[in-house]
């Protein structure tokens, strides 16, 4: 569709022209923002964000975005007690760990969780260790990588 | 692997909350990951849906 690099910036800067005012910018904060394997604990990784609410108001004051994270609805291997609490909560029924994947990494997962590890509501165990699939990047880093993503989301034919 | 059983109001309820706690310190909106299917082998849903018709309404919920 474009022939050059060039004519793609152009574009691209035509449509920023354009679009100021028209957009608000939206600064999506992708995965891991959580600790590593708190999938569910909705709480930002200390390390990394370790005024989550001061953050998240510094980013919105300095660069006039909106801020959209990353959320999924897996149970983590490895929750902490807000997750455990819910897993105990709300039902006596199962979940087995699935043995049909459509990804590589679920594939590896479900290789290594080989029995039923979690159950909804009457216990949480969990007997194999497997290691991270992500190193953890620094606030900085997550910043603008997360920037990236929304800028590139922006420009999506149909997005936002 | 689990994931969050929406047919469950406790769940839901539970969901909510985390999501608005996120919302009290400042996040505008959620980018909701793992539409792509639901794991239905073994699974039983708390109101009893069959796991394999599930596909389309967890990935909208």
């Amino acid at each position: 569709m474009f022939h050059s690099c060039a004519s793609l910036g152009l574009l691209v800067r035509a449509i920023c022209r354009h679009a100021r005012g028209l957009f608000k910018l939206i600064l999506v904060i992708d995965r891991s923002w959580m600790k590593a394997y708190d999938w569910c604990s909705f709480q930002f990784d200390d390390k990394s964000f370790p005024d989550p609410a001061g953050y998240l108001r510094s980013v919105k004051d300095k660069y006039n975005v909106k801020v959209c994270v990353w959320i999924n609805p897996y149970i983590c291997e490895y929750p902490n007690g807000r997750a455990q609490a819910m897993i105990r909560a709300p039902t006596e029924r199962s979940l087995q760990p699935n043995e049909l994947t459509s990804s590589r990494k679920e594939s590896r997962r479900d290789t290594l969780l080989n029995e039923p590890t979690v159950m909804f509501g009457s216990e949480f165990e969990t007997t194999h260790s497997f290691t991270s699939y992500t190193t953890e990047p620094s606030a900085l880093q997550m910043g603008l990588v997360a920037a990236w993503n929304g800028i590139r989301r922006l420009y999506q034919p149909g997005g936002l | 692997m689990a994931y969050v059983d929406f047919t469950n109001p406790e769940a839901c309820k539970w969901y909510a909350k985390q999501l608005e706690g996120l919302m009290d310190i400042g996040v505008d909106s959620f980018k909701t990951d793992f539409g792509e299917r639901v794991p239905h082998l073994g699974a039983v849903f708390h109101d009893g849906s069959d796991p394999r018709k599930m596909h389309k309404w967890v990935v909208v919920t």
